[in-house]
């Protein structure tokens, strides 16, 4: 018997889906040099961010870019269930895509991403936290992600808000994170890419930056990018980041001001 | 799927090998650094590679026997070893049971008491199957245990044998297991010929029980030989270099 | 592989990087001796085996598979492009044989990682594999290239290991010649079973391969040993290909890094990566005639595999 015969299937599909040519690209960069929404290359979507949305968490923020919404709780420090001793306190992140957030349903199980996703996030926080201070405890980090408008940039403006939330629970850092998304479009930086966009990129990067100690807390870059191009986009980035810092400060401070 | 020939009537088997003969077996004990001990042995197109480490302390409080070492195994398939991609979870039903046949086959060979409230950890991998998973992970880890310088009362040896029309085979590879043939896998200490496993799974009559049974255990003397040596000139080599 | 390490030993490493002196005697962008050997396991398309210094073995397996073209979930424009693609699947094993960190359960979260990053860079058009050329009938079925790194041993510096020998292995990969006829409207595919015919896998010499970039104090390591990675504060990896281009970054790690001190790694990398990927090459290319050894690489029958 021949192993790699295969017969063709009985729901078989037409072959060759070379489209008609009235399907055109929409072009990522249309006239003025405005992007798809009207935006600039190098602009990010409006920002509307807010802390202490869940009143059970002991901090929590929301973050919200057009279309990406974004829902980030923190409970801790607490003790720490395991037995064994740690000089130094946990951080456990956990990423969550509802599952209805994206163009295809997610299922209720961790996935791969999600699992990487909150990687990434432990990563880019844990710099920016004193956690020599907190022995023996545990924080815990709830990120949910209510709809997803770009994957990269999800990432981004989660690790945002959930450094936002950690902030509203009062655990001591040495700087804020803010995080920074840009898309690789026909050899041109597009920042914070929607989901129109990446679908077009030929690649991405998150970037985290803690802007008053000028270190970056994480990066990950995707695609086949030229040398020159990644570090002019690591500067943009960090610009950015910098931009989304005076944003955080703002939202934290008036609700103090108005008291 | 048709049947296939499984003995030509010259006598010769699908891979060439008269009914009684093994396959070739390539073996060789301390292949890795981090194991206390370690071995890899290719019986035909099946490889297998063995690490032992302990005995040490049990990472579990609830594994620790008060009088004598627990031994623990763990097998695994590479996901590219079998013809067909396939990952298999840790947690299979039959990897599970081929790890249990393989810590019962050793439970009375090595001398646990001695080790009172620790544990001996063998983990075997699949590089490449072609058949005969029991005998592979038995004489690997023998070999690997023996590297770590386990205290046994003998080698273990194991060897499969199988009936096609009333003909005893040796050593069937996984064409000949997939068949409708029996098998039958038989574990002894070669020098006092007692059996630590006996495993069969089909139907085999009474009459030609004895005859595969025996067919196997000389198979099991023949892995000896092999093992054995290669266990001694690895000595040699070690001993040569220590001066 | 241990998880823990005291500050005096910590800082050991520390004063030694500082000076440029490592405890085997390395300096801080040194590497150790890489042996590969290539086609060891003969059920898959392709294989290969390499062994990093006296430690770190890592086995890679690639096997081609006849799979569904998978393109839902994308917009009609970008989709008719994805319709005409094939695929490149990772998976990252570290076998409990290399360390009792990985039994049982212990390697879940570890592999997982692992594979995360291998397909950051071997999952899309920068792995340089000539997709297109994977597909058989476009919008149904395509060839799937599969992946699965094994690692055996442990002596740190695991990824860069899985990236070179990937490379070597993919290298090493022969893909079926198909038939593809239209039979009462049903395509029908033929795998052509002759060796002789099976073609590598077009755009090969694109292919990237990473450095992961250790930073210990204010300086940073190439290759790390286990001790080294427990004094890490920060891990960089940059993966480049043969035109030169990034093909994936990723840090990790508990540390921040400056960004000018981000750049500066990424340019030691890259003048690092240069080398290796043209020793590689010519290590590869000599592989046919038995041994070769160019600069720290070499190829050779190892260990195990060759016993007798």
């Amino acid at each position: 018997m021949d192993r790699r015969r295969i017969p063709g299937p009985e729901t078989s599909v037409s072959p060759i889906i070379e489209r008609s040519e009235d399907a055109k690209e929409t072009p990522t960069l249309g006239e003025g040099d405005k992007r798809h929404d009207g935006r600039k290359v190098e602009d990010i979507r409006p920002i509307f961010l807010k802390t202490g949305l869940i009143t059970q968490a002991n901090g929590s923020a929301y973050i919200e870019l057009c279309e990406t919404k974004i829902a980030c709780a923190i409970y801790g420090p607490r003790q720490t269930k395991l037995p064994a001793f740690s000089g130094k306190g946990n951080l456990n992140c956990d990423f969550k895509f509802a599952s209805f957030s994206c163009a295809k349903r997610r299922s209720n199980h961790r996935d791969p991403q999600e699992k990487e996703f909150s990687q990434l996030l432990y990563e880019a926080l844990v710099p920016s936290l004193r956690l020599d201070l907190l022995p023996k405890s545990t924080i815990d980090v709830y990120v949910s992600v209510i709809q997803n408008d770009g994957t990269a940039s999800c990432l981004a403006a989660a690790i945002t808000c959930a450094s936002m939330a950690l902030t509203d629970a009062g655990i001591e850092m040495v700087d804020q994170v803010a995080a920074c998304a840009a898309s690789y479009i026909n050899d041109e930086i597009f920042i914070d890419g929607d989901f129109f966009e990446e679908q077009r990129e030929s690649g991405s990067i998150v970037l985290s930056y803690m802007p008053s100690l000028n270190e970056i807390t994480h990066i990950i870059q995707s695609g086949e990018v030229d040398v020159a191009t990644t570090s002019q986009a690591v500067e943009l980035c960090v610009d950015v980041c910098s931009k989304i810092y005076s944003v955080m400060r703002h939202s934290l401070l008036e609700p103090v001001k108005k008291q | 799927m048709s049947r296939q020939e499984l003995l030509n009537p010259g006598g010769l088997r699908i891979d060439g090998r008269r009914a009684t003969e093994l396959r070739k077996i390539k073996c060789k004990p301390s292949v890795l650094r981090q194991a206390d001990g370690s071995a890899y042995i290719e019986q035909g197109n099946t490889k297998c590679l063995a690490a032992v480490y302990g005995p040490r302390e049990p990472r579990l409080k609830s594994q620790i026997i008060h009088d004598k070492a627990n031994i623990n195994v763990e097998l695994s398939y590479a996901p590219f070893s079998t013809s067909e991609r396939k990952r298999r979870a840790k947690t299979d039903k039959r990897i599970l049971e081929i790890a249990s046949a393989v810590k019962q086959t050793f439970e009375p060979v090595i001398l646990a008491n001695l080790f009172p409230r620790s544990q001996i950890d063998i983990y075997l991998q699949i590089l490449q199957f072609d058949g005969g998973t029991v005998q592979i992970c038995i004489n690997a880890a023998t070999m690997a245990l023996i590297d770590a310088g386990v205290p046994m009362r003998d080698y273990v040896c194991a060897c499969t044998a199988g009936c096609f029309d009333k003909q005893p085979v040796l050593d069937l590879n996984n064409t000949e297991e997939s068949s409708d043939s029996p098998e039958l896998t038989v574990a002894i200490l070669p020098r006092s010929g007692k059996v630590t496993l006996l495993q069969m799974e089909s139907r085999l009559h009474v009459e030609k029980f004895e005859s595969v049974m025996n067919l196997a255990t000389e198979g099991c003397k023949a892995i000896y030989k092999i093992l054995d040596k290669s266990i001694r000139d690895n000595m040699k080599d070690a001993t040569s270099n220590m001066i | 592989m241990q998880t823990l390490i005291s500050h005096s030993e910590r800082d050991y490493i520390l004063r030694g990087v500082e000076s440029n002196l490592r405890a085997d005697g390395r300096g801080r962008l040194d590497y150790r001796q890489v042996t590969f050997e290539t086609g060891v396991i003969s059920q898959c398309s392709g294989s290969a085996r390499c062994r990093l210094g006296e430690g770190t073995d890592v086995l890679v397996g690639v096997k081609v598979e006849i799979g569904q073209i998978e393109f839902d979930g994308a917009e009609e424009v970008v989709g008719s492009k994805k319709a005409k693609w094939g695929r490149v699947v990772c998976n990252v094993e570290c076998s409990p044989i290399a360390s009792r960190q990985f039994a049982g359960r212990g390697a879940e979260d570890y592999n997982n990682e692992l594979t995360q990053i291998m397909e950051l860079i071997f999952n899309g058009p920068q792995a340089g594999i000539d997709l297109e050329k994977l597909c058989i009938v476009p919008g149904d079925k395509c060839w799937v290239v599969y992946v699965d790194a094994l690692v055996l041993d442990y002596a740190g510096n695991i990824l860069d290991t899985i990236f070179l020998t990937t490379r070597a292995a993919l290298y090493n990969t022969r893909v079926p010649k198909t038939v593809v006829q239209e039979v009462e409207g049903m395509m029908e595919i033929e795998v052509l079973d002759d060796v002789q015919e099976a073609e590598r896998i077009v755009g090969w010499e694109q292919i990237p391969i990473a450095v992961t970039l250790n930073k210990i104090g204010s300086r940073h390591v190439i290759d790390a040993t286990p001790l080294e990675e427990l004094a890490t504060e920060a891990k960089l990896l940059v993966s480049v290909n043969k035109r030169g281009k990034i093909c994936g970054i990723q840090k990790s790690g508990e540390g921040s890094i400056e960004p000018s001190l981000l750049n500066e790694m990424i340019q030691k990398i890259l003048e690092a990566l240069d080398v290796r990927l043209q020793q590689e090459e010519e290590v590869l290319a000599n592989s046919s005639r038995g041994g070769a050894e160019v600069g720290q690489i070499n190829i050779q029958k190892l260990g195990f595999f060759a016993a007798t």
